[in-house]
């Protein structure tokens, strides 16, 4: 569904992916691992076309998309549930989730949507009227995941969700990842630096050094790789 | 000998270009040495300028001094302030006052004051009400500081307007400029002694406050600007590091107002504006924020800019003379634009940048000239991208439309590489 | 008591009128105060959309509303049927400012795009220069200033019960309340609205639901460019035309945007209209001959910077977030 071959991309003269590939496959969840600034958050960018490659291809359901505009990409059907959630937080929980789809014209679909993002959240239909910064962590984040829902994505992009919140709660939202993953068959590329979880929901991973891929394998077999023990699992 | 102001500066600042770059001594002994040289022609200057260039060039003294207190305040410390002009007023009016005996008779001393007496009680004087301006501004900051010191400056000249018993009112005061004393008489007239007072008093004014700025005060007040919390957690006093930007922001402010004052020889509410005082902001934009140099640089662009600019408009062939003359102003805010366009860190940026080269590197480097010289100008080196009051733009992640990087010449690095502060004088 | 102190309060220095001597003034006071006040806050508004949404203060605002209303005004005497009737020319004075705001935006400030803050603040210090001087080359030759025609009289009062007010200025009340109100329409009750809500306040997430960063930016300039150009055909009736006209409105509007709070939208109405009464309060109700009509620009600044030390971020500002 999507493959990345050979992704260079630079903030001027900071080089933060060196030549990435990577494949997605339709229906399956792959997860992302790394240390901080290993070139994660990077590589979801270079997918949604906020930072342009210097070289390499994206290609998505056989298209290349590495030319696009964010815009463009969003159409096709790639939602981003970005870094530290990036709310609208003046905004109230409704108006961010209209402002998911904001690029659809089909008021039925978007109401459905609006159910089924209740139906997976039940406490963001209680929240609605509220503006969204006063939301706890865990609301906020399933509000981002609501509003990426919103787009009625076939590739949904989740980063670092963890980020922050209360194991249990970290636990619940995974749960719901998982859950949508396997009801919908929604495509899921998840970044995460708690491997552990990202690990247990996920087909195979790939591991990101300093901007290059130093590991690609199933999930199973990652859990049981020294390396990955050592470094990302803590044990 | 004669000789026209633009081939007389393109001579010397060459010179004192080809002494920075020549590959001798150290990077110190090529500062100094520059600096001594472009000295030396500044002081020739009154022997082959005629009258208008050399007021122009006593001009850039005056705006210079001013600019460089602005540069403190805004530059080095990010207080962004549009009010300015009201401390070079004060300035003004302090000498206008003291020497002029007419207006106030009865209500102080009846002999007008020595001419650098009253330099000195203008700095003083301003510096005090930097320090009453000062204080309150600490509860503001950004967008809302600079908008309250423009109400400062909007309404200073109309209080000076309406209280006009002491002050001349609209018509101001006059009074004649100081003589030459006795041992110059024969030597040089008056304008060139009236430009010899002001670079003196601007070269004494730089080495003070390049002696400040690059210590531990000058670290004091950047540390302060790029952030006040980390600022405060390295031990800085925070309140009293802003205040004291202020007080000496005004106290430059106030003694080039002096000096305004005793080169016209009259001082009235118009003497400094509100556009004046914006334009103060502008000057040290262009000129390069954070930087002694860009301040003279940004002074000379303001002195220079209306009263070139149309004309070497005019001789490109593209444009009717008509604009040139009828809109000169269109000229200048071109000019304006263009030079923003291309220098976004300002001018010291730059030529800081071109000043890291030697000229046996750039003989050997001559091909990628036009692609260093590019990179020159879109990159700050030393000027900082000083941010008052943004949430976006580079440093917080992203600007307002791309989102994550620029556009334009590739994707711009968020962190403007940082140098050692202290070369931030020369 | 002797002494200067008490010669002067014997020359009756500071004696004021007082409100209560004549309610019907007091009444016109506040009236005249509301009419100006709602161009201010027109002003203030287009302000206050451009900084909300990219941080930038538009030093060139006054001199778009400027350079618009006089191209009206040439629109006006060029004799075109249409166009020579001033309701119509209020209408093409929003068209014009919203062309005006789009094609800037375009023009000058996408280049400076990402470039330091104020740098960017600095451009429209060239762009105030410079569309100042074209308009007194273009329109500055014979005499100055030159009357604009009012939809309504300027001259004509109307009695509206406890005060007699000229119609334009009851014109400006209206139209300058109709246009806000609409502008509130358009962002709270339209899918652009909120999009353009959302833009100001986080553009990567915005782009992140594909909406066109770059278009929203412009549509802010070009609204704001209209509220510039009708707030310019506006007040150009009771000012009349010069090229500085809109100066001193444009300072108003910025003591009324800080007033309110530079980010908020509420906030520069509220502003605009306390700025516009306290105006004319204070230049008639001050004593005239220590301070009067004169120092009304000045009073209503002092008032605005004690309000601010009291609210740093204006009256519905938020707080201002600290950077760590
Ligand atoms: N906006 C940016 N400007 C400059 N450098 C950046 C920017 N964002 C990330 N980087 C750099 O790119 C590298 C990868 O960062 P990122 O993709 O955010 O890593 P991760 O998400 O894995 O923590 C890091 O070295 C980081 O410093
Ligand atoms: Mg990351």
């Amino acid at each position: 569904m999507l493959r990345l071959d050979r992704v260079t991309a630079a903030y001027g003269p900071i080089v933060a992916l060196r030549e990435v590939s990577l494949e997605v496959e339709a229906g399956s969840v792959v997860t992302l691992l790394g240390a901080n600034g290993a070139g994660k958050t990077s590589t979801l960018r270079v997918i949604s076309g906020l930072l342009r490659p210097q070289s390499g291809v994206v290609e998505y359901e056989g298209e290349r998309i590495d030319r696009l505009s964010p815009d463009r990409i969003v159409r096709l059907g790639i939602a981003q549930v970005p870094e530290g959630r990036q709310l609208f937080s003046q905004l109230t929980v409704r108006e961010n989730l209209e402002l998911g789809a904001y690029l659809r014209r089909d008021r039925a679909g978007i109401r459905q949507d609006l159910e089924r993002v209740f139906n997976y959240f039940p406490i963001l239909a209680q929240r609605q009227k509220q503006a969204a910064g006063s939301l706890s962590g865990g609301e906020q984040q399933m509000l981002a995941i609501g509003r990426a829902l919103m787009a009625r994505p076939r590739l949904l992009l989740l980063d670092e969700p963890s980020l922050g919140l209360a194991p249990l709660v970290t636990r619940e939202i995974f749960r719901i990842i998982h859950a949508i993953n396997e009801q919908e068959g929604l495509t899921v590329l998840l970044v995460e630096q708690n491997a552990r979880l990202a690990l247990d929901i996920a087909r195979k991973g790939y591991v990101l050094e300093t901007g290059r891929v130093v590991l690609s394998d199933l999930a199973d077999n990652l859990r049981r790789n020294e390396e990955v023990r050592r470094s990302y699992l803590g044990y | 000998m004669e000789m026209e102001v633009w081939p007389f500066l393109a001579l010397s600042l060459g010179v004192t270009g080809l002494v920075r770059l020549l590959p001798w001594g150290t990077e110190r002994q090529r500062i100094v040495a520059s600096l001594l040289v472009l000295l030396a022609f500044m002081c020739w200057a009154p022997f082959v300028l005629d009258n208008f260039r050399l007021f122009q060039m006593t001009r850039i003294a005056v705006l210079g001094l001013a600019l460089l207190g602005l540069n403190i305040l805004t530059g080095y410390n990010g207080q962004v302030s549009l009010g300015h002009g009201a401390f070079v007023l004060m300035g003004a009016y302090t000498v206008a006052v003291l020497l002029d005996r007419k207006e106030q008779l009865n209500l102080i001393d009846a002999s007008p004051w020595p001419f650098w007496a009253t330099i000195i009680v203008a700095g003083i004087l301003a510096a005090a009400a930097g320090l009453v301006i000062g204080v309150p501004s600490l509860r503001l900051s950004g967008p809302y500081l600079a908008i309250a010191t423009l109400a400062v400056m909007i309404s200073f000249p109309i209080i000076v307007r309406k209280y006009g018993a002491f002050t001349g009112g609209s018509q101001g005061l006059g009074f004649s400029r100081p003589p030459q004393p006795p041992f110059l008489e024969d030597l040089i007239s008056r304008e060139a002694w009236m430009y010899f007072l002001c670079l003196l008093v601007l070269v004494v004014m730089v080495l003070l406050g390049w002696n400040l700025l690059r210590g531990q005060f000058g670290r004091a007040l950047q540390a302060v600007r790029d952030s006040e919390v980390a600022a405060a957690a390295m031990g800085i006093d925070v309140a009293r590091v802003k205040v004291l930007a202020f007080v000496i922001s005004a106290f430059y402010g106030g003694v080039a107002g002096a000096l305004l004052g005793l080169i016209s020889g009259i001082v009235n509410p118009d003497t400094v504006d509100i556009v004046q005082s914006i334009n103060y902001l502008a000057g040290i934009v262009i000129g390069g924020l954070a930087s002694i140099m860009g301040s003279i640089i940004g002074a000379a662009a303001l002195v220079f800019i209306p009263s070139d600019a149309a004309k070497v408009v005019a001789k490109l062939p593209i444009l009717s003379s008509d604009v040139v003359t009828r809109a000169p102003g269109a000229i200048q805010g071109a000019v304006v634009i263009v030079v923003m366009l291309l220098m976004p860190y300002g001018v010291a940026g730059v030529l800081h940048r071109l000043a890291r080269l030697r000229l046996d590197q750039i003989a050997a480097r001559w091909r990628e000239a036009p692609a260093l010289l590019s990179r020159s100008l879109q990159r700050a080196s030393w000027t900082w991208d000083i941010r008052p009051w943004a949430r976006h733009g580079p440093g917080t992640g992203h600007s307002p439309r791309e989102g994550v990087v620029g556009r334009g010449q590739g994707n711009l690095p968020t962190q403007q590489p940082r140098e050692d502060p202290t070369k931030g004088g020369q | 008591m002797h002494g200067p102190l008490s010669a002067l309060l014997q020359a009756g220095v500071f004696l004021a009128p007082k409100p209560w001597d004549d309610p019907r003034l007091f009444g016109e006071q506040i009236v005249l105060g509301l009419a100006t006040g709602a161009v201010y806050a027109l002003v203030a508004l287009a302000i206050v959309l451009i900084y909300r949404s990219t941080d930038i203060i538009n030093f060139a605002q006054s001199e778009m509303a400027m350079f618009g209303t006089f191209a009206m005004w040439s629109i006006w005497l060029s004799g075109v049927p249409f166009f020579s009737n001033p309701w119509a020319l209020l209408v093409l004075a929003g068209l014009f400012g919203l062309g005006l705001g789009a094609v800037v935006e375009r023009v000058v400030i996408r280049p400076v795009e990402g470039k330091p803050l104020l740098t960017i603040v600095v451009v429209t210090l060239g762009l105030f220069l410079l569309l100042n001087s074209v308009a007194t080359w273009i329109w500055a030759q014979g005499e100055l200033p030159k009357s604009f025609p009012s939809p309504l009289s300027v001259l004509k009062a109307v009695d509206i019960g406890f005060a007699n007010i000229p119609q334009h200025h009851l014109l400006i009340f209206g139209v300058g309340v109709a246009t806000m109100v609409l502008l509130g329409l358009l962002f709270n009750y339209t899918k652009l609205g909120l999009a353009m809500r959302a833009t100001a306040q986080n553009p990567l997430a915005a782009r992140l639901m594909g909406i066109n960063v770059g278009n929203m930016l412009t549509l802010g300039w070009a609204l704001s460019g209209t509220l510039g150009g009708i707030s310019g055909a506006l007040i150009a009736p009771v000012l009349s035309l010069h090229p500085a006209f809109m100066l001193s409105v444009l300072l108003y509007a910025f003591a009324a945007a800080v007033l309110g709070g530079l980010n908020s939208v509420p906030g520069a109405v509220v502003g605009g209209f306390i700025i516009g009464v306290a105006e004319n309060l204070l230049g008639t109700y001050t004593p005239h001959a220590i301070l009067g009509p004169e120092m009304k620009l000045p009073l209503a600044l002092m008032l605005l910077v004690a309000i601010l030390l009291v609210r740093p971020t204006g009256l519905l500002g938020e707080r201002a977030v600290r950077r760590v």
